[in-house]
């Protein structure tokens, strides 16, 4: 809630609230009571200085409506141009829900000279003060509106008399307790008007400028106040539109919105850029995505738009450059089918012609529809066409429209088309990149006859992103991001990529083969030497049993040997030669 | 409300003064205007001079705006002379034409 309006209180509203001093009423317009700190002068009176078709009827009209439909404070309506009849009509035209003895609580007075008048002297509002202190007594009202009355003050002819008849009015609407709003053509035809706004600019306590751009195409209308006797006020121009619900002001207010945060990642819809941003786009966050024509730009924004409906949130996607059934025919060619969700309502397709209204007009009907369909992601495609156009505030409301949506907390994703013949596309893109939270860049890399897309992620606030360069790719299996090669300082994409990519498999299969092979012989190695070992040990243990057994035969030879000897000595008696009887002989065995 | 006059009757005929009984501007229609009726006795019976401070709801019905304003009407035509009549010659005129056949939208 602004400032202002947290100050009105319904019942300080009833009667006009106070703010520092002055009493003031709110008017009822989105926005005015924001820059005007709560609205116009309470007593006394309020110029509306503007060109044809400026707003000024509507602006005083509307006030009166509201005063009567939201505080049932009755009005006087006096028009000295337009009959009673056609303002009337005009005031039926909009959605002010005035209806039925309603009506009656605006009482036009057609002070429109008529024909058959001739000036034939000086003259005075006498009369018309008088009469309209009879129809307030009788009615009990509480605003009176002075429509065109700059041609009853030309009419008096002189300015000294302006001035009197000004004053008198003041004097009499004070005395009334009534506010007054005086609407007053554009000045600046010749010096007698210049003289006449000097006039109402010191004689009235509010002066409201409403003011026209032209371009060549379009018209853009700006609000300003250009004074406000006794109250601060916004002095800037601010930018206005018309719609079916009236006279609705820009009103920035100059401080950024404190957004509510969110620690939640949301999916992009592509899984490899979800990957690349650390599991998706914050919620709540901006993103830009920066690109020629033909880029996919449009396709990773409906990819992020159907990602968000299968969530089963809403989305809001504003196109300025294809229509709904383009959008929906398009993306079926790289496997999104957004019909289902259109059909669900859980997708509103908005198609504009950016061409046709001014970036004010379409502030005010993207505004509407987040209100009515309330998403959860808002989609601007591209947001480039808004700034098309050097329009005084357009830049101002880009930033605004991403601003009042990341206040709701509706994450954001724009598109910005870069004029191809910038020497530096990335540095080209909106002054919104500045705000965006995260920015991608989808560029064309050409080379050796190819073009090929290649997406990048310039900043993305929050997230430990990728640095490198990835291709995008369409297919009929939807969008996916692949790896590049760099060689020689250029980027590889394409098919020369796919050369690479077959190349160095190639390379990795002969690698493996080689390598299986190496393998192979070692195993062989091992196997044969294995057979080696075995055949050595059996070798060894053969050689050890013959040794065995060598051993043994050559004990028992032995044996013999000896047993023979003695033998032979029991034989001969070859004892009692030496001496020595049988018995001495080494035991046997 | 629509304060535009209604369709004048053919045979209607009458001369209306509305002022704001008081200012100067008013003061000096009277005087203006009694001085050229002077000798048009015929014309007297047509004029009524009205303060727009007590009948202002019928000013606004006639579509008076601002004061002072003369108001001749005759057969089904209106005319309106605004401001303090000091412009004598349209003043003469407008009662010239009054006196002696219909009026038109420019005197």
């Amino acid at each position: 809630m602004s400032r202002a309006a947290a100050l009105a209180t319904e019942g300080e509203a009833k009667a006009g609230h106070v703010v520092r001093g002055i009493r003031k009423k709110q008017t009822g317009i989105r926005g005015f009571d924001d820059i005007s700190g709560g609205g116009v002068p309470g007593e006394g009176l309020t110029t509306i200085i503007g060109g044809p078709g400026a707003g000024k009827t509507v602006f005083a009209m509307q006030t009166l409506v509201h005063r009567l439909v939201e505080h049932q404070e009755t009005g006087l309506f006096v028009t000295f141009e337009e009959t009673g009849d056609r303002i009337r009509r005009n005031m039926a035209s909009f959605d002010w829900h005035l209806e039925g003895d309603a009506e009656d609580g605006v009482v036009f007075i057609d002070a429109k000279a008529p024909v058959e008048a001739v000036l034939a002297g000086a003259f005075d509002l006498s009369g018309l003060i008088a009469g309209l202190s009879a129809l307030q007594a009788e009615t009990g009202a509480r605003n009176v509106v002075f429509d065109g009355i700059d041609m009853l003050l030309s009419d008096l002819g002189d300015e000294r008399l302006e001035r009197q008849e000004l004053a008198r009015l003041d004097e009499w609407t004070r005395a009334a307790g009534l506010t007054a709003l005086l609407t007053v053509k554009a000045f600046g035809i010749g010096d007698r008007d210049q003289r006449r706004s000097n006039t109402l600019q010191y004689m009235t306590d509010c002066v409201i400028v409403l003011e026209t751009a032209f371009t060549e195409t379009l018209s853009s209308r700006s609000l300003r106040i250009a004074k406000y006797r006794g109250s601060g006020f916004s002095a800037n121009p601010v930018p206005v539109v018309m719609n079916d619900a009236g006279f609705e002001v820009m009103a920035f207010e100059g401080v950024r919105t404190d957004y509510p945060t969110f620690a939640e990642r949301i999916s992009s819809g592509v899984p490899r850029l979800d990957a690349l941003l650390a599991g998706g786009y914050l919620r709540g966050s901006s993103i830009l995505i920066s690109g020629s024509p033909g880029t996919s730009k449009t396709s990773l924004s409906a990819s992020f738009a159907a990602a968000t409906c299968l969530r089963g949130e809403h989305a809001l996607f504003v196109s300025f450059d294809e229509s709904a059934a383009q959008i929906v025919a398009n993306m079926r060619s790289i496997g999104l089918d957004l019909r289902p969700h259109l059909e669900s309502g859980a997708l509103v397709v908005a198609s504009l012609l950016s061409s046709v209204r001014s970036p004010e007009e379409h502030f005010a009907t993207i505004s509407d529809l987040m209100r009515t369909h309330r998403p959860a992601c808002l989609i601007i495609d591209p947001l480039s066409s808004l700034l098309r156009v050097r329009y005084p505030f357009t830049e101002l409301i880009c930033e605004t429209l991403i601003d009042h949506a990341k206040s709701r907390g509706v994450t954001v994703l724009c598109t910005s088309l870069l004029d191809p013949a910038s020497g530096n596309q990335e540095l080209s893109a909106s002054n919104i990149s500045t705000i965006a939270d995260t920015w991608m860049h989808v560029s064309y890399v050409v080379h050796e006859g190819e073009r090929n897309r290649a997406l990048t992620i310039i900043k993305s606030r929050g997230t430990a992103h990728s640095n490198q360069v990835r291709e995008l790719m369409l297919s009929q299996s939807g969008i996916d991001l692949v790896d590049v090669y760099v060689a020689e300082g250029q980027v590889l994409m394409g098919s020369q990529r796919a050369q690479k990519e077959a190349a160095i498999r190639d390379r990795q299969r002969q690698d493996e083969i080689a390598h299986r092979t190496r393998q192979m012989a070692a195993r062989h190695d091992i196997a044969r030497l294995e057979r080696e070992s075995e055949a050595a040990a059996h070798e060894i243990a053969y050689r050890r049993q013959q040794l065995s057994l060598l051993s043994l035969s050559e004990r028992e030879r032995v044996g013999r040997e000896r047993e023979a000897v003695a033998e032979r000595r029991v034989l001969r008696h070859a004892d009692d030669d030496t001496g020595h009887a049988p018995d001495a002989e080494a035991p046997r065995g | 409300m629509r304060s535009e006059a209604a369709a004048v009757p053919e045979e209607a005929a009458w001369l209306r003064l509305y002022v704001a009984r008081g200012t100067p501007n008013s003061a000096r229609a009277e005087q203006n205007l009694s001085a050229a009726m002077a000798g048009r006795d015929d014309l007297r019976p047509y004029l009524e001079i009205i303060n727009v401070f007590i009948e202002a709801r019928r000013a606004l019905q006639d579509g008076v705006t601002v004061t002072p304003t003369l108001i001749a009407c005759k057969g089904g035509q209106r005319q309106m002379l605004i401001g303090d009549l000091t412009e004598t010659n349209r003043l003469e005129l407008v009662l010239a034409i009054f006196g002696t056949g219909t009026l038109s939208h420019d005197p």
